[in-house]
């Protein structure tokens, strides 16, 4: 963890200097005048704040000594694939839902999720599957009338 | 008597039947999110925020009130029956009344624990209205300096008390402010910090990122480690829920020393029921004749925690409702949603809208009566919803987060937003960073920055006005104290524990 502390430091810092620069490019300038303060204001000193304590943060995490940190990053293997396996199933979920529609986006969602949390009976996945975005639609799209985007399902599926 | 009149107004707007329905939803929902371990009453809050979208402020106040009161009756059944708190403020529940379960009186736990935040659930709210009116009067003589003061001071105390490392508080807290800063400049019109992107241009909405991080990196963070939950086998009959003469006798004290200092420690930015229930431990094991028995089942041990972290509640409510600052990850999510209803929490809220105020007061009220049913009747039934597998609850979190951040504006970049939030949550609760002061800034910070640039405009650009003005002054001087005060601790105790072991 005493590396991952150092990442989180360094990756802080470059975040605050790149906010920083962003906020001097502000048209109405970073600094304060007797007519008050520049829309870059506020970012600036927050970017300083901010660079600042990540800078002790990095100094920290290279300074103590590694027993001062927990061993790892992961608990072990397993929970290392199942968090990547629910953060790849979410993140694929929202790359689908614009050209596929949320119902699609939802069953995969559920799909990929239901086994990374321990589920095995794929029974009860395909039914969950089906079943959630079915109810997503009825209490969503046609109870509450939120203009769910239906991507290919748009002709079958229509709310309006 | 002006207090009583505004009360039986309140009671008037709460006991409409939808608003009691309402309330009871709410404070049934809370109940379960609270015994759910893994999910506190932030995330809850948070993910049903969207639900409340489409009905008046005071109704939707009323639902939430509801549901973070039942948050915390509802994290003692897990505490009690599996040893695993629901929330945080449950943790010391686990000590005492995990062992009164293996002794064969885990209803008596629940009973206590039912019995003792209903009587401090109730007590808060009459400190509550007392304190509001004065405090009202007090802050209406606030202009923009005081204000900046009073934000400053709470983002510094959230970030000295939360616990864990100040430093990464901090670190939240920077987070936080410049999460709240892309969109269009209140003053000048001109977009900022928006990298070419147009979902940024009306800035980064709080919901997606109090979503994100308490709810999605709550369930991110659980994927890793997935709990198994064992229950004591005990079958709990509600006749052997309500306490005995002798058992009265050695709560009645707790539950009231509780209620203090639950209350006392709610109000304060950043303390919360966490560390209520800590200090009502604590105190409670000092005044014992018999601090041997706690840890082995002490009842006292259960009806002190618990009163404390209800009446930590009413606390909260305090400087939420009467100058518009939260104090906890939960109470910023209510200023947020009051902020989306157009309302604007502070001192006039108590002039322009007394129907709300008064009527979420009432609601809390009779939330209260309705959680004591509930947790006494009704325990076998939260029990059986505990037993919901996580393979099925946790993707279903995530389904009804994002499909509820998504119908706020209709929106798929809200969807990625809060994609990227939940990865950060998973993060930060990885690195032992609280979410709470990220929240929270990104719901003051465009208040801070009204506040800093009128009190600049009022003094020509001098930062004499902060220090001049008595009030604002000693606000930030607590503030500075509140975050430089664990540090120096911190020091001290080492430098204790160096010549100690020299």
């Amino acid at each position: 963890m005493k590396r991952g502390e150092q990442i989180l430091g360094a990756v802080l810092l470059l975040f605050a200097i790149y906010i920083g620069y962003e906020s001097t490019m502000i048209e109405t300038g970073a600094s304060s005048s007797n007519s008050g303060i520049g829309a870059g204001f506020m970012p600036f000193w927050l970017s300083v704040g901010l660079g600042i304590s990540s800078m002790v943060l990095l100094g920290r995490a290279f300074v103590l000594p590694t027993d001062r940190f927990s061993p790892g990053f992961f608990i072990d293997r397993t929970g290392r694939m199942r968090v990547l396996w629910v953060f790849a199933g979410y993140l694929l979920a929202v790359v689908v839902m614009k050209p596929l529609g949320m119902m699609i986006s939802l069953a995969i969602l559920m799909a990929t999720t239901m086994p990374a949390f321990g589920s095995r009976n794929w029974k009860s996945i395909l039914l969950t599957t089906i079943l959630t975005p079915l109810c997503v639609y009825l209490v969503f799209g046609y109870w509450l009338k939120v203009d769910l985007p239906m991507g290919i399902l748009e002709n079958i599926l229509s709310i309006y | 008597m002006e207090t009583l009149q505004q009360l039986i107004m309140g009671f008037h707007v709460a006991v409409t039947p939808l608003n009691l329905l309402l309330c009871f939803l709410g404070a049934l929902a809370g109940t379960i999110i609270g015994a759910l371990p893994g999910i506190g009453p932030s995330a809850g809050l948070a993910i049903l925020l969207p639900l409340t979208f489409g009905m008046n402020p005071t109704s939707a106040m009323i639902m939430m009130a509801g549901l973070y009161c039942g948050a915390m009756y509802g994290g003692t059944i897990t505490s009690v029956l599996i040893n695993v708190p629901g929330e945080s403020s449950s943790v010391m529940t686990c000590l005492d009344g995990y062992q009164m379960a293996l002794q064969g009186r885990a209803g008596k736990a629940l009973g206590i624990a039912a019995i003792g935040s209903f009587i401090a659930g109730t007590a808060s709210v009459v400190f509550l209205m007392l304190l509001s009116i004065p405090l009202v009067k007090f802050a209406l003589s606030f202009g923009p300096p005081e204000y900046f003061a009073l934000m400053l001071m709470g983002l510094c105390t959230i970030a000295g008390l939360t616990g864990g490392s100040v430093l990464k508080a901090l670190v939240g807290t920077f987070l936080g402010l410049l999460i709240s800063t892309p969109g269009m400049d209140a003053f000048s019109g001109l977009p900022r910090l928006t990298f070419g992107l147009t979902g940024l241009l009306g800035g980064v909405n709080f919901l997606v990122v109090a979503v994100g991080l308490f709810g999605i990196g709550e369930v991110l963070y659980n994927a890793e480690q997935i709990m198994k939950l064992e229950f004591v086998t005990e079958k709990i009959k509600i006749k052997e829920v309500w306490p005995n003469r002798a058992e009265w006798r050695v709560s009645a004290m707790p539950i009231i020393r509780g209620t203090f200092i639950g209350f006392i420690v709610g109000v304060l930015p950043g303390a919360g029921s966490t560390i209520a229930s800590f200090m009502s431990y604590a105190t409670e094991k000092r005044f014992s004749k018999h601090p041997e028995l706690f840890g082995k089942g002490a009842i006292e041990g259960v009806a002190g925690p618990e009163a404390a972290n209800n009446s930590a509640t009413g606390g909260a409510m305090v400087p939420l409702l009467t100058l518009g600052i939260p104090g906890s990850g939960t109470t910023a999510i209510m200023l947020g949603a009051l902020m989306m209803f157009g309302l604007q929490p502070g001192p006039l809220l108590f002039q322009k809208n007394p129907d709300f105020v008064w009527g979420v007061i009432a609601s809390m009220y009779i939330g209260n009566i309705m959680l004591l049913i509930m947790n006494i009747a009704c325990i076998p039934l939260f029990v059986k919803i505990l037993k919901i597998p996580n393979a099925l609850l946790f993707p279903l979190i995530i389904v009804f987060a994002t499909v509820g951040v998504y119908s706020v504006d209709g929106n798929i970049f809200d969807v990625w937003m809060l994609y990227v939030f939940g990865v950060m949550g998973y993060f930060m609760k990885k690195f032992d960073m609280p979410p709470a002061p990220v929240v929270l800034s990104v719901v003051l910070g465009p208040m801070i920055e009204r506040a800093l640039r009128q009190s600049l405009a009022m003094s020509l650009g001098s930062y004499d006005i902060f220090f001049t003005r008595p009030i604002s002054a000693v606000l930030l001087l607590v503030g500075l104290a509140a975050v430089v005060w664990p540090v120096i601790d911190m020091a001290r105790q080492r430098y204790r524990a160096r010549t100690g072991k020299a």
